[in-house]
């Protein structure tokens, strides 16, 4: 199988899409001549030129809302934001348009959208620039949110979301566009709603997505060496999560980290276990624990920030507490 | 200043104890010193003394009544201080008579009327010293106490919940390792079916409930804690008693010697085999062993309601007739429940004798910490090869059980050698 970067990954999933399906368009900033601010859309505007690829002023609530429209009537776009933070500006087309048409006009409309871009913490851009908001897209029903940890994923999972009829959203990492792996030769889709057991073990579940996947498989090599066995579990779908093989390995290990960039208050990761207590409650020998964020605005010096974000030694803490070791 | 005085733990095993009866009437004066109360414990009868001096202002539990360690049974106090304010502030004790037992303790604001002398006098008082309902839970028992479930709820993951409910484990007879003990999977990991019977069970037809006593209780309570988390293993060995017993004669004429018994005997034979096997005076404790160089012997003693364990300490250094003094001593003193609580705790192994039931041999259960305990069966005649001839030999088997934790198959082999070696050449054992 060919190495791919996690940006050639999602380029690929756009351009072969869009070569089979003349209403699919992407649009946002230096999406075009930039080639995108992360290169994710590198050629695109040669290939497909300037109609099917879409420079746009910094106008967020703009360009998302004018997607909303061009869905409705029929074209399928893919609005690409900067990053999640500036995408705040466009949630009211987000929330009050683009998941609520299809229901408000009993089904006559359809809105097939695609918003993606990175999201979360990228080593010290502050504050504003810094945070991972998954869980506010998720709150809103009509709307399905993607997160995958490796090209290969990001691939599959995109066409699947460019296909679908329904909005759709995709949350990157800058961390992760430059990470490189196995992507599977041709056509071929990852279905929205299904969870990947990305290591196999029988001591604890770990639950990660996006880039703290990645930190998972890491300190599960840790964890190895210590002589505990971890499974790591990517729902690489947030909404609607695949809760059947998440309750398989809670079945199996009877014990669960759930580990989450964002801050710890109503997050993706309380929301699964929240599901993991509904319906594993008699397979659980620990409550479960969830390694987030700290519950602050991410600092801008490089030691705090550090301090700000999951670790491997906090995993490795909240592990040991599940498996009631000192 | 009031002196609190409360339901005493004398044991590490004690969790609670009978109020048998006063010695002292509220008003007494006390001194410091005094016997105020007689209490039976899981193990014995005991004097409850006074560790201040003053007047008995207040008496809250009547003899009859079931009390946990730690709560407050009575107050000392100057003979005109007021004690309502402080009674006021003060936990009722958590009673129940004796005859309900199996029901939880009953907290004092269900069951005030109970708690409480009838006394006309304390009745006034009684609405006064009800605890105000968010006083704090007074601990019971300190963590080391082997089962943390006096307040009659069980703490236990889902899991071991279910695992419980799937292999009818009851609950309520663990000792759990997690967080303020609550009870989780690996505390089961090994349980068979029915290895503790669950007790919700319908009670059989016409059949009569005769309450347990404490010290059956403690001996029920300390064999679960043996059984189902100590792995046993089990090595019977018979020895050849044809040289020890005309020993035996031989001691019993030499003039005021008392005769030694065949627990005696035992006892010096088992310690100086203890001396060479470290691993059998040990204790398994997690990720290390307790080895004990003192050799204390527990040795079972039987009696009509049960059996207690008197402790002879450092048998490897005292005379086989020290020994047998000391054993006829504290044999007859644990037949009426005086032994003092260091006088039947801390053994790091024990020795049970049924040999004069006609028992050929038995497996023996290990009271935790020991890591091991040997049955001894009775002596029993058999035809023995002995030079070329057949002989009438005089065999005993005798069995060690051992903790597979502490020490494997071959260890209990070599160890029950030497002991053979010892009882068959018994010489060393006059010395």
């Amino acid at each position: 199988m060919p190495i791919l970067a996690y940006r050639e990954a999602l380029n690929q999933a756009m351009s072969e899409e869009m070569r089979k399906d003349p209403s699919i368009f992407l649009m946002g900033e230096e999406v075009g001549f930039y080639d995108g601010a992360f290169k994710v859309s590198k050629g695109m505007l040669k290939e497909f030129g300037p109609m099917r690829v879409v420079d746009t002023p910094i106008t967020e609530a703009g360009f998302t809302g004018v997607g909303v429209g061009a869905a409705m009537v029929g074209l399928r776009p893919i609005i690409e934001m900067m990053t999640f933070n500036f995408a705040i500006l466009g949630l009211d087309q987000i929330i009050n348009n683009a998941t609520k048409l299809h229901s408000m006009s009993g089904g006559q409309l359809k809105v097939p959208m695609v918003f993606r871009g990175p999201n979360g913490s990228a080593k010290r851009l502050a504050s504003q620039h810094s945070q991972s908001l998954e869980s506010l897209y998720c709150h809103i029903p009509g709307l399905k949110a993607i997160a995958p940890s490796t090209p290969k994923d990001a691939k599959g999972l995109l066409k699947s979301a460019i296909r679908d009829n329904n909005p759709v959203i995709c949350f990157e990492a800058q961390a992760l566009y430059g990470t490189k792996g196995e992507v599977p030769d041709g056509e071929y889709t990852i279905p929205i709603g299904k969870a990947d057991i990305k290591r196999e073990g029988k001591d604890v579940t770990l639950i990660a997505w996006s880039k703290m996947l990645l930190l998972c498989l890491q300190t599960a090599d840790f964890l190895a060496k210590e002589g505990i066995d971890a499974e790591v579990v990517d729902p690489r779908t947030l909404r609607p999560l695949d809760m059947e093989t998440i309750l398989e390995s809670v079945k199996k290990t009877h014990r669960v980290v759930i580990v989450e960039e964002a801050w710890p208050y109503g997050g993706v990761s309380a929301q699964i276990s929240d599901r993991i207590y509904y319906g594993g409650l008699d397979d659980l020998d620990a409550p479960i624990e969830r390694v987030c964020g700290e519950d602050c605005p991410i600092p801008y010096a490089k030691n705090l920030e550090e301090a700000a974000l999951p670790s491997s030694e906090k995993i490795i803490a909240a592990v040991k507490k599940v498996l009631y070791l000192k | 200043m009031a002196n609190r005085v409360v339901m005493p733990k004398l044991t590490d095993t004690m969790e609670e104890g009978v109020l048998l009866q006063w010695y002292k009437k509220e008003g007494d004066t006390v001194e410091s010193g005094d016997a105020l109360a007689e209490v039976e414990t899981d193990k014995a009868v005991m004097d409850l003394e006074a560790f201040a001096s003053g007047t008995l202002k207040k008496i809250l539990v009547e003899p009859g009544y079931i009390v946990p360690s730690g709560d407050l049974i009575a107050l000392i106090a100057r003979d005109d201080e007021d004690i309502e304010a402080l009674l006021a502030k003060e936990k009722m004790p958590r009673t129940r008579q004796v005859g309900e037992e199996g029901k939880a303790a009953a907290p004092a604001e269900e069951a005030p009327a109970k708690t409480t002398s009838p006394s006309p006098q304390q009745t006034k008082t009684q609405s006064d010293t009800t605890p105000e309902p968010e006083a704090k839970p007074k601990a019971a028992s300190p963590p080391s106490a082997p089962i943390a479930h006096t307040d009659g709820e069980i703490k236990a993951s889902p899991l071991a919940k279910k695992i419980a409910a799937e292999r009818q484990i009851d609950l309520s007879q663990i000792q759990g390792s997690g967080p303020a003990g609550r009870i989780i999977q690996r505390d089961l990991e090994g349980l068979s079916a029915g290895a503790i019977a669950s007790t919700g069970a319908a009670p059989l037809n016409e059949a009569e409930r005769v309450e347990l006593t404490m010290l059956r209780k403690a001996i029920a309570s300390r064999m679960i804690q043996s059984k189902a988390p100590v792995p046993h293993f089990y090595v019977t060995s018979e020895i050849d008693m044809g040289k020890i017993l005309p020993l035996r004669e031989a001691l019993q004429k030499d003039g005021d010697t008392p005769r030694p018994s065949m627990s005696d005997l035992f006892i010096k034979a088992t310690a100086l085999t203890l001396r060479k096997f470290p691993a059998f005076r040990s204790s398994y404790a997690g990720d290390h062993l307790n080895v004990s160089n003192a050799i204390d012997i527990g040795l079972a003693i039987g009696m009509p309601e049960g059996v207690i364990t008197a402790v002879i300490r450092n048998c490897d250094q005292k005379t086989l007739s020290q020994i047998s003094a000391e054993v006829k001593d504290k044999a007859a003193r644990a037949r009426v429940k005086k032994l003092k609580p260091e006088e039947y705790t801390g053994a790091v192994f024990s020795i049970s004798n049924l040999g004069m039931f006609d028992v050929e041999s038995f497996s023996a259960i290990i009271t935790p910490p020991e890591a091991a305990v040997l049955a001894i069966g009775s002596i029993l005649e058999k035809p023995v090869v002995s030079n070329g001839e057949i002989v009438i030999g005089k065999i005993m088997k005798v069995t060690l059980s051992t903790d597979h934790r502490v020490a494997d198959g071959l260890q209990a082999a070599e160890f029950l050698k030497a002991l053979k070696s010892t009882m068959e050449n018994p010489l060393s054992l006059a010395l």
